[in-house]
């Protein structure tokens, strides 16, 4: 296997780290050392479809993805890029690493909201790329104005806006007609007065949609066994049941 | 090969060629003559598209193409954002991609949506079943698929007005504006409830992707609700997730002997350990 312009170690070390999702290897490299090699190989002439073939992909893919990556993440966050597969994963919370696939989204936000996304992620423990891709959009709609609101927003959607969440599957137009076609806003009040009666713990918000409710609770934590909690979540539908 | 296609436009830099493709070599074959073509009038056929092994690895690209990679190529020369296609929302393997591709190759007809509409016409009166029409006409039931729901638009009273602020005040994609229609749409099944459609399309258009995809999905589960109320399932359709665990004899015997000397319940003490185990190691 030749390639002009790498050594047989770097080839070697190129078909270690690209494409091993399969082959059961775990990644050594990091990213950006790859992508020195890449760049390297294309250089010397090898067109990335030639490379592809010898490092047997069936896609230019993963070449386009590292020169995006490192021509448009800031420099700060090169080397914090590590492999979905690498061995480097165990201490992402410690060396505050960052996946490719959250490095892509990452690299297509504005350069100077990149680093102030990239803390809000790792102090917040969000390793999803999806997660990124949902701040890189929303950030987009709002033309990149009040980004708080939108890290508050996605803090509250995976649950990490430290309160206490109870909520569960329901049918309310079996359970209630009357309740199904009141407004959202008459529902919710509704719904606040019958599960007040049922925790004895504050309650921050309610929501009572058609198929989920929600209850977030003051307190990070209240203490409540699985067993009560089954029994309130019951009785939850319950006095939905009978709410006239 | 009876799988269920969708026409949608999709964003050109979302594709990927190649994998599914039979005739990579002659790709670049007429390029010129082909822009030229679809500068003047437009794009006449959709192109197919899949999802593959390739796609599925990749969050560059959604869809790999199934036919019409020539007319990716000059879409992207022509920096277009969206392309007309046939979706089919599978992972497909190498074979089935291909045969697809060739099956399209064989019966690809230049025919455009109202062409086809006219085609398949009175057998669509007749028997309202899309696979009928195909079968009598000889057209791809995705073809057959695509010039109906085009018509659809029109044909739905209410329809064009909320397909267009869907797509034109709100700049969704017409895939979003098809199922804001499927959403909004009447029991009398022949027109939509206008007022509703517009404020959905004006919801979705303030939302990311995973979030405007949660509010069309509870709209699409209780079609007789409103928008706010497709909004509040959207937000709470969190998971909460049940885990099972498998012990031995001797360690569940621990395990509820640990959970009397606290008084407390075998599943508590297990949620306990781990929550603060998962805080400990700074994980939560």
């Amino acid at each position: 296997m030749q390639i002009p312009g790498l050594t047989q170690e770097e080839i070697f070390t190129l078909s270690r780290n690209i494409g091993n999702q399969d082959k059961g290897f775990k990644a050594k490299s990091t990213p950006f050392e790859i992508n020195k090699l890449l760049k390297k190989a294309i250089d010397n002439g090898t067109t990335e479809e030639n490379l592809a073939k010898i490092l047997g992909l069936e896609a230019t893919t993963m070449f386009y993805r590292h020169s995006y990556i490192f021509d448009h993440l800031i420099s700060k966050l090169h080397k914090k890029v590590i492999y979905g597969s690498s061995e480097m994963k165990k201490d992402r919370e410690k060396e505050g690493y960052i996946t490719f696939q959250v490095a892509n989204e990452l690299s297509r936000i504005k350069e100077n909201f990149q680093l102030e996304v990239y803390e809000f992620i790792t102090k917040n423990h969000i390793h999803g790329w999806q997660d990124v891709k949902s701040i890189k959009e929303l950030l987009v709609i709002n033309d990149y104005k009040n980004s708080k609101k939108i890290y508050e927003e996605i803090l509250q959607r995976k649950g990490l806006d430290k309160h206490f969440r109870v909520g569960d599957k329901l049918d309310l137009n079996s359970l209630n007609k009357k309740l199904f076609k009141e407004s959202q806003q008459d529902r919710d009040k509704v719904f606040f007065k019958l599960v007040s009666k049922i925790f004895d713990s504050q309650i921050e918000s309610v929501s009572l949609g058609y198929r989920f409710y929600e209850i977030v609770f003051k307190e990070e934590q209240i203490k409540i066994s699985q067993k009560i909690l089954e029994e309130n979540k019951k009785r939850i539908l319950e006095e939905i049941e009978q709410y006239k | 090969m009876t799988k269920e296609f969708k026409f949608e436009n999709v964003p050109v830099d979302k594709i990927t060629t190649g994998f599914f493709q039979v005739a990579i070599k002659n790709a670049g074959a007429k390029i010129d003559e082909l822009e030229a073509g679809i500068k003047a009038q437009g794009l006449l056929q959709p192109i197919g598209v899949a999802r593959s092994k390739i796609t599925e690895d990749s969050p560059d690209f959604d869809w790999e193409v199934l036919w019409g990679q020539r007319r990716v190529a000059v879409f992207k020369r022509l920096k277009r954002k969206e392309i007309p296609a046939m979706v089919l929302d599978e992972v497909l393997t190498k074979e089935e991609g291909m045969t697809y591709a060739l099956m399209e190759n064989v019966a690809r007809r230049e025919m455009n949506r109202t062409d086809i509409f006219n085609a398949i016409k009175l057998i669509w009166v007749q028997f309202g079943d899309e696979k009928k029409c195909a079968d009598v006409t000889g057209i791809p039931l995705p073809l057959v698929k695509d010039a109906l729901k085009a018509q659809r638009i029109d044909r739905l009273k209410g329809g064009r007005e909320v397909y267009d602020h869907t797509t034109e005040t709100c700049s969704l994609p017409t895939s979003i504006a098809h199922k804001v229609l499927d959403a909004v749409m009447k029991p009398d099944n022949v027109s939509v409830d206008k007022k509703k459609g517009k404020k959905l399309a004006d919801v979705l258009a303030v939302q990311d992707v995973q979030m405007r995809n949660k509010v069309l999905k509870a709209a699409l589960n209780t079609p007789e609700g409103d928008v706010d109320g497709w909004v509040a399932d959207a937000k709470n359709m969190r998971s909460y997730i049940k885990k099972t665990i498998e012990l031995v004899d001797m360690e569940n015997e621990a395990l509820s002997e640990y959970a009397n000397s606290l008084g407390m319940e075998d599943v508590d003490v297990i949620k306990e350990l781990v929550i603060t185990k998962l805080q400990e190691d700074g994980f939560i």
